[in-house]
């Protein structure tokens, strides 16, 4: 039995909205353990660890490290204590070699200035030491997703870290990468570190972690040895009920085409290719998945196809018109809604409420006004349909939508998108930070919008899973370019995926002509 | 979380409360030094407005143009665009109508029906140049804005002193107004006009445009957030200058309604400062139209009781301009009772977190 390392006693955390993010929760770490800390969004995860690493403060509650009782007033005195934290999104200046990120704040100096060759060693040692392999003279703009975290990690080890948080390091990684890093944290374990292990994925929570504490509604509803334990047993403590994350879904019965693009390429404004020569159709009553490592040309899809961006080459057709030069709303008119990939900058205004975000891209239509007003009943009658159906959790149509936890801001966002009678569903990343029971109703729902009422969805998304489970055809993005296009999604694996992701196998023009 | 909405709004209202009862406190503390008759002074300056049946009518005669240039700046505030020409505009058309009255004439009431829609159009293109300036060339509104008020000062010095100035009379004044042009006083012994009428009709139809029209709604997703607007279809310049544009026309309603209420000429040669208490009554009203009434009556209730102070006691006027700028300070400052706020938050939220668990045991 070995010692704890970690303990945080009867952690209350209470936000400023009234919302209450963690009760009473205890949690405890050994020396020498990767500890899986699983939840649905908004379970309080990600406040238990803000609140370990000084970013945020407990109402009530104590932390002991080594069996000292500690309070952290802000993150720098949680890493003297020895606590490393790498983030989702990589906290890195983009134009500062490995060497020097990791020794920012605590550069080595030769006299009064920096001792590069220092910065060098001590990070190549650590690099070397647990097998991270990364280069300590690279610049860090030059380096992929994956070694971007590994920079992150030896920060944190360079700054003598007991205790390393990593939260969903693999949501960004292809399963490859995913696979180099799952070795390289068994390392960190040998080296007498204790992981604290943030994932969605309990596939990787099953066959990586020791130890598991599952959150629900800010409670600790299990900690326990992850022996004998299957991923159904731990979804169940998550979710509360049984969830089924296979979709049945019948064969696509396609008819007329909806979108059309023809040899696509989109410059950005620093001249880089975006889209280099994209050829793509969908078809009434199917979904399409665009799989590929974020930065890879999928969004831009979305926002070409909806007027967002602009494209310089090639022709974009929805429903047979030529959609070049057209404003987003006539674009919407035409019949795209769009699902856009940030709910908080794009999908939604936080201040305006439930019932304004719901029709703020209909209010000109007749069927919601008297005369030049709004007619509220016409409008709380359409509003209240669209929170009774997309069960979303509020108190009043008229509450500040920033009242609503991530989730239900989402559900508001896709019933406004799948109401607007539109003919071609772009859906980038509709399920990103949802929880498990919201996702599926989102990605149900879509599919039986394709099925039962001829729409056609295209479908971005950085879930493997999702994509592969959701579409019915199916293309990876790699720089730019379509690289693969599979006719049944469901003859392929995650693994597959992956190496075209990477952009280590390709096919053939041919075959990826196909999908035009 | 209905209880948190419910808290939050307590705790707006007792922001008002506190920073106007904290600005009443020192200013009695300061009274009490500064002044040899200290009790006196205090009187006046927190009941003065209600003494007579003239100082209450003075606080509603200035509630007028705080209202209008208050329901202007709420039109450009809901758009996310600090356009403070309304100060320039207010003068400035003060001027023109000045200036078209003496080529006009027509019966009373229609006469001063079309000077105040002149006085619109007149505010509403002006506002246009800083709007233009900024959804359309990247200019940013607010320095625009000001260039634009100095430029409108001296361009209406110039108009005063070379298309209508009156040489008979000793101050720089215009030729006087016609009767028919002016509007009403409403009580006899009093100064206040019928242009009440006109601002709180400005006041209600704001309201409604900003409020119960799609126009509206689209403005207000402009300013709370851009990108969204953007993405939902909306063409955020155009929808900006239209609320920068009815704004101006709101100022420029405010100060023709300021010179055929109150005034037998033009003679106004400085910046009036009414746009920039509009600002302050919109801050106070939050950019809601249907709360400027009461942030003008705020504001005019303490100016009038700093002029009674001033002109019945030894004290100051300018004492009051802190007083007024503390009384903002804490409205306008989100973290004022804030610490407070949480704290009733807290246990609004801890409470219900114990009654879900007794009943779930």
């Amino acid at each position: 039995m070995s010692k704890e390392i970690l303990k945080m006693q009867n952690i209350t955390k209470i936000y400023g909205n009234g919302f209450v993010a963690n009760k009473d929760i205890s949690f405890t770490v050994k020396e020498k353990e990767i500890h899986a800390l699983v939840g649905e969004n908004g379970a309080g995860k990600t406040t238990l660890m803000k609140i370990l690493f000084g970013m945020e403060q407990p109402q009530s509650g104590h932390i002991y490290i080594d069996g000292k009782l500690v309070s952290f007033a802000n993150s720098i005195e949680a890493i003297a204590a020895g606590i490393g934290m790498v983030h989702q999104h990589f906290m890195l200046s983009d134009s500062l070699t490995v060497a020097e990120n990791v020794v920012l704040g605590m550069e080595p100096l030769n006299g009064l200035v920096v001792d590069k060759k220092a910065a060098e060693k001590l990070t190549q040692q650590i690099s070397d030491k647990y097998n991270l392999k990364v280069n300590a003279t690279s610049k860090v703009k030059d380096l992929s997703v994956g070694q971007k975290q590994k920079v992150e990690i030896i920060k944190a080890l360079a700054r003598d870290a007991k205790i390393l948080v990593l939260d969903e390091p693999t949501a960004v990684l292809t399963p490859q990468e995913t696979e180099e890093l799952f070795q390289q944290i068994k390392v960190l374990r040998e080296n007498g570190h204790s992981i604290i292990f943030i994932s969605h994925k309990l596939d990787e929570v099953v066959s990586l972690c020791d130890w598991v504490t599952v959150l629900r509604r800010g409670e600790v509803v299990a900690s326990v040895s992850i022996e004998g334990l299957s991923q159904q047993k731990i979804s169940r403590l998550m979710v509360g009920r049984d969830v089924v994350t296979t979709i049945n879904k019948e064969k696509p019965v396609l008819k007329n085409r909806v979108l059309q693009m023809e040899n696509v390429t989109s410059v950005n404004d620093e001249g880089k290719k975006v889209l280099d020569n994209v050829s793509l159709s969908v078809y009434q009553g199917e979904v399409v998945g665009i799989a590929g490592i974020e930065g890879n040309g999928q969004s831009e899809i979305a926002n070409v196809i909806t007027g967002v961006c602009e494209y310089q080459f090639g022709k974009i057709t929805v429903n047979g018109v030529d959609i070049k030069d057209k404003s987003i709303k006539e674009i919407r008119n035409i019949g795209v809604s769009h699902i856009s990939e940030d709910r908080l900058i794009y999908g939604s205004a936080a201040d305006l409420s439930i019932k304004e975000n719901l029709i703020i891209d209909r209010v000109d239509k007749s069927e919601f006004k008297t005369g030049p007003f709004i007619s509220d009943k016409k409008v709380n009658k359409f509003v209240d349909e669209c929170i009774k159906y997309f069960e979303i959790a509020c108190d009043d149509r008229n509450e500040p939508i920033r009242m609503l936890s991530g989730g239900n801001m989402q559900k508001v966002i896709v019933a406004r998108e799948f109401t607007s009678n539109a003919s071609l569903i772009v859906a980038n990343q509709p399920t990103r930070g949802v929880d498990i029971g919201t996702c599926d109703m989102i990605r149900r729902e879509m599919i039986r919008k394709t099925r039962e009422e001829n729409v056609a969805a295209i479908l971005i998304s950085a879930d493997l899973n999702e994509v592969i489970e959701a579409s019915d055809r199916l293309i990876v993005m790699y720089n730019g370019q379509i690289v693969a296009y599979f006719s049944d999604s469901s003859s392929i694996n995650e693994q597959q995926l992956g190496e075209y992701m990477l952009g280590l196998k390709k096919m053939s023009d041919d075959q990826i002509r196909e999908v035009y | 979380m209905k209880k948190t909405r419910r808290i939050e709004i307590l705790f707006e209202i007792l922001r008002i409360i506190f920073a106007m009862a904290i600005a009443y406190l020192l200013a009695m503390l300061v009274l009490l030094f500064i002044s040899k008759e200290p009790i006196e002074a205090i009187k006046s300056f927190a009941f003065g407005p209600l003494t007579s049946k003239r100082r209450i009518s003075s606080v509603f005669e200035l509630m007028i143009p705080f209202m209008l240039t208050g329901t202007g700046m709420c039109m450009m505030y809901s758009a996310n665009r600090f356009n403070l020409s309304v100060e320039g505009i207010f003068l400035f058309s003060g001027c023109i109508i000045t200036l078209c009255s003496f080529y006009l004439n027509l019966p009373k009431v229609l006469f001063s029906l079309v000077l105040i829609l002149i006085g619109a159009v007149v505010g509403g293109l002006l506002a246009f140049i800083p709007a233009v300036g900024r959804e359309k060339l990247g200019a940013n509104e607010v320095v625009i804005s000001i260039m634009l008020n100095y430029a409108l000062l001296y361009f209406s010095n110039f108009i005063l002193r070379n298309f209508m100035l009156d040489t008979s009379v000793t101050y720089s004044a215009s030729y006087p107004i016609k009767d028919a042009a002016k509007l009403t006083r409403l009580f006899k012994g009093t100064r206040l006009h019928t242009g009440l009428f006109v601002a709180l009709l400005v006041v209600v139809l704001g309201y409604l445009f900003l409020y119960k029209t799609p126009i509206g709604l689209k403005i207000r997703s402009c300013g709370a957030n851009a990108s969204f607007a953007k993405y939902a279809g909306i063409n955020v310049a155009l929808y900006c200058i239209i609320a920068q544009v009815i704004g101006g026309a709101c100022a420029g309603i405010g100060g023709t309604v300021q010179i055929l209420g109150l005034f037998d000429r033009f003679q106004w040669d400085s910046l009036t400062q009414y746009g920039f208490d509009g600002l302050l009554v919109s801050v106070l009203a939050k950019r809601n139209p249907i709360l400027v009434p009461v942030g003008a009556f705020l504001l005019a209730y303490l100016r009038i009781g700093a002029d009674i102070v001033n002109y019945s006691t030894d004290v100051p006027a300018e004492f009051v301009s802190i007083l007024q700028a503390i009384i903002i300070l804490l409205v306008a400052a989100q973290e004022f009772l804030g610490v407070m706020k949480r704290k009733t938050i807290y246990k609004a939220a801890r409470k219900e977190m114990m009654l879900e668990k007794g009943e779930s045991k």
